[in-house]
């Protein structure tokens, strides 16, 4: 499971040749806003270049194509339908956008849907529906706050339903949960402060804005060593114990249901397929 | 020409590979109590030395590349139309620009060097000097001085404060440079020495004694203390570099020598200091002491010591002021004299108690031997320092770097000089994956087994920055030696050759 998803602007050769040595999990290429209008198609003959020669190592690689509603739409999309691409990250995810995006992409490439307009939020339940190779969805605060005429804060009242309607869609379809990007890349701990926060309301994973972003990331989501080793304890004895019949037990003066079993069985998976 | 163990031909004294020295010891017998010392005009004090042609002058570098007192003096000494110059300095930097002049009049003829960079390494490779330079390692130069190898005539020692009677501290004054690790063996050693120093006081901390001291020179100043910090001495904001940082502090845990009362070094540069941070945090983290971090020092090694990650710094020189000021104030921050820190004959020697050292490099090739002295062009841009010194003497070498770096590859077949032999090189840790030398199958099967770390052959890194960067066309060089590169025994490792003409650019 992905912790991490690194932007990558594509028009960046440098970084594009240093990406697969990253500690992120996942790669965007960036073709939308982190490159500059006179630059898209430079850059997306850059990445297409890139993804013929370079050897990506295990970097789960997605590309964030612009717009459907623009000129780049088409061919970003067929520079995406790449062999060594994962998927695409679908700006402005609206049900016009995704339909758009389903009838040219890949059907063996998976969608992100970037939920970053008031639309995009009421269309949840639509959008997490419309394709299974919709299999995440990710948080766009920044152009969201901007669709809804606010000012974006370090606080994040501002895109609080959007984030908790978003994890609530992810989980209700099983699909991933990704977290908008912190865009302070100096206040790592603010950023550790924040990953702490949505990983706690059940995102599983976080944009990174920055390279060293990913690092301060991947920390703040590891699974506190003495809760893994308690949900060990917890699993190991509910499982012996539902061999004999018991349902319910004390485990070190804690009463253990299914619910509790449940919930740290999930904590061990999660924890072990994030740990690389 | 004969081959040496590296299958590199060199001129005489071919090196036979790394073998333990013997140790000996060297009584210093200067005992000058005179009490009139001070003067005030460095003219008249030079002119009174009556230096004549081929003399042999020393100088430190502990004011980096803000040091006044080298160009000053060969100023002053081309003035009275001396020639044939030995110019010994523990090393050269860009500030010195000037002595390129020297070298096409013939003032100077000859360095001698443990570093040299800037304009005069330009001018060494382009064959402006008339003899061949020789370039060693900053244990060796102690070692050479005070074996009388190499008779220092006069040693000219810019000093941040001096007594009158020529007392002297590196940490105290407006021009405090920290350490003077590299002048004392001058000091200690040299037929004549003259203290410069834009300070006169009594100093708290001594470092040059009196007794060494022929006469001391107010000057009104000796070089910009800025001007020391003249190398990286910022922590790498690189991701790249911060990765490799972790790699390497990952890989240091599984050599099992971190533990309570471990020593350490490492460098000045990006990555090294990302790493020094990552040891502060991993100390903290573990509540495990080591003993001592020395070399050349910054902050960050200094709030380690303050940390109480380790009991002591061992410096020879300060890298930043924040060193410095440590130095003058910590009562475990020792200033250590080049022969303490690095001298091969040394029994207490310093690099031989290190438990690892994190080095960079310019090259290295398949056999691991490195390179820090020439550049891919062939040009001089460095040397040893002390690169040889702690390979040789910690349990652990490392080497750290980009795999591929403007465009070129740290690995390569073979490199263009040896710096340091490849006995005493014990891994590479690159972005793009970590070779371990063989010798050690050991730990090479216990990384592959137990962690994540990227492990691969030096064969398979040069694979992929071939892969990235092309196979680089061969340097065209001339017959003309000009320069040695001088092993810490005082063998050969390698020579380096004029850069053919056509490739100046």
């Amino acid at each position: 499971m992905n912790r991490s998803y690194l932007f990558i602007p594509a028009s960046n050769a440098g970084m594009i040749l240093s990406s697969m040595v990253l500690d992120a999990d996942a790669i965007i290429f960036d073709l939308e806003d982190g490159v500059a209008l006179n630059q898209k198609i430079s850059a997306r003959t850059l990445l297409q270049h890139s993804l013929d020669t370079l050897d990506f190592l295990d970097k789960t690689l997605y590309v964030r194509i612009n717009n459907a509603s623009s000129d780049f739409f088409l061919e970003d999309v067929i520079c995406a339908n790449h062999p060594k691409v994962h998927g695409v990250v679908l700006p402005k995810a609206e049900i016009k956008s995704l339909e758009a995006c389903l009838k040219v992409l890949d059907p063996s490439k998976t969608i992100l849907c970037l939920i970053e307009s008031a639309l995009g939020v009421i269309q949840l339940p639509q959008l997490c529906q419309m394709s299974s190779q919709v299999k995440g969805l990710l948080l766009g605060g920044e152009d969201l706050s901007a669709d809804c005429g606010v000012e974006r804060t370090q606080a994040g009242h501002e895109i609080d339903y959007a984030r908790k309607s978003l994890v609530m869609h992810a989980k209700a379809f099983k699909l991933m949960a990704i977290d908008t990007p912190f865009v302070n890349i100096e206040d790592h701990q603010g950023l550790r402060e924040e990953v702490k926060y949505v990983a706690s309301m059940g995102y599983d994973a976080k944009v990174a804005i920055n390279p060293r972003q990913v690092h301060v990331i991947h920390e703040a989501l590891k699974v506190d060593p003495l809760k893994f080793k308690e949900a060990k304890m917890i699993v190991e004895a509910f499982e012996k114990h539902r061999t004999q019949g018991i349902g319910v037990f004390n485990l070190n003066g804690k009463m253990i249901d299914e619910p509790v079993y449940l919930k740290a069985k999930h904590l061990i998976e999660k924890e072990e397929r994030r740990t690389p | 020409m004969i081959k040496n163990s590296l299958n590199r031909f060199v001129p005489s004294h071919p090196f036979l590979g790394v073998h333990p020295i013997p140790f000996q010891t060297f009584p210093i017998l200067k005992n000058n109590t005179q009490t009139n010392k001070l003067r005030d005009n460095l003219t008249d004090v030079i002119k009174e030395l009556n230096l004549k042609d081929g003399a042999v002058i020393s100088f430190h570098h502990h004011l980096r590349n803000g040091d006044d007192v080298l160009n000053r003096v060969i100023k002053e000494i081309a003035q009275l139309d001396i020639k044939n110059i030995t110019l010994v300095a523990s090393s050269l930097f860009e500030v010195h620009h000037p002595l390129v002049h020297y070298l096409k009049d013939k003032t100077v003829t000859k360095i001698i060097t443990a570093y040299v960079s800037g304009p005069v390494a330009q001018a060494i490779s382009e064959g402006l000097c008339e003899e061949v330079c020789v370039i060693h390692s900053h244990g060796y130069r102690a070692h050479m001085i005070a074996s009388k190898e190499i008779e220092i005539d006069v040693a000219f020692i810019g000093v941040p404060t001096s007594s009158p009677l020529g007392d002297g501290s590196g940490s105290e004054g407006p021009s405090a440079c920290g350490s003077l690790g590299y002048a004392v063996v001058d000091a200690m050693h040299a037929k004549k020495v003259i203290v410069l120093s834009d300070h006169i006081a009594e100093p708290q901390h001594i470092q040059i004694k009196k007794e060494w001291v022929d006469v001391v020179v107010k000057v009104d100043r000796i070089g910009d203390p800025q001007g020391i910090v003249s190398g990286t001495t910022t922590i790498t904001k690189d991701p790249v570099g911060l990765n490799i940082a972790r790699m390497t502090l990952q890989l240091m845990e599984n050599t099992g020598l971190m533990k309570e009362g471990f020593s350490f070094q490492t460098g000045a540069g990006g990555i090294s200091l990302a790493l020094a941070k990552e040891v502060y945090d991993w100390c903290e983290h573990h509540h495990i002491q080591g003993n001592f971090i020395s070399g050349g020092i910054t902050g960050y090694q200094v709030d380690l010591l303050n940390a109480h990650h380790f009991k002591e710094i061992k410096d020879v020189q300060c890298f930043d002021l924040k060193a410095v000021e440590s130095m003058h104030h910590n009562p475990n921050h020792h200033a250590i004299s080049a022969d303490d820190y690095a001298g091969p004959t040394n029994e207490h020697n310093v690099v031989n108690q290190l438990d690892i050292v994190v080095l960079g490099a310019t090259e290295i090739d398949l056999d691991y031997n490195v390179n820090v002295t020439t550049g891919s062009d062939g040009m001089l841009i460095g040397g040893s320092g002390g690169h040889c010194d702690t390979a040789a003497g910690a349990k652990f070498t490392i080497i750290v770097s980009k795999l591929v770096s403007s465009r070129l590859s740290v690995v390569v077949d073979k490199v263009i000089t040896v710096t340091t032999p490849h006995e005493s090189i014990d891994a590479l840790v690159t972005d793009r994956g970590i070779a371990i030398h063989p010798r050690h199958q050991a730990l090479i099967q216990h990384l592959k087994e137990n962690t994540k770390l990227p492990i691969k052959t030096m064969e398979e890194l040069y694979d992929i920055a071939i892969q990235l960067t092309g196979k680089p066309e061969p340097i065209h060089f001339d017959d003309r030696i000009v320069a040695l590169s001088m092993y810490r025994d005082g063998t050969l490792l390698d020579v380096i050759r004029k850069v053919a003409s056509e490739d100046f650019g």
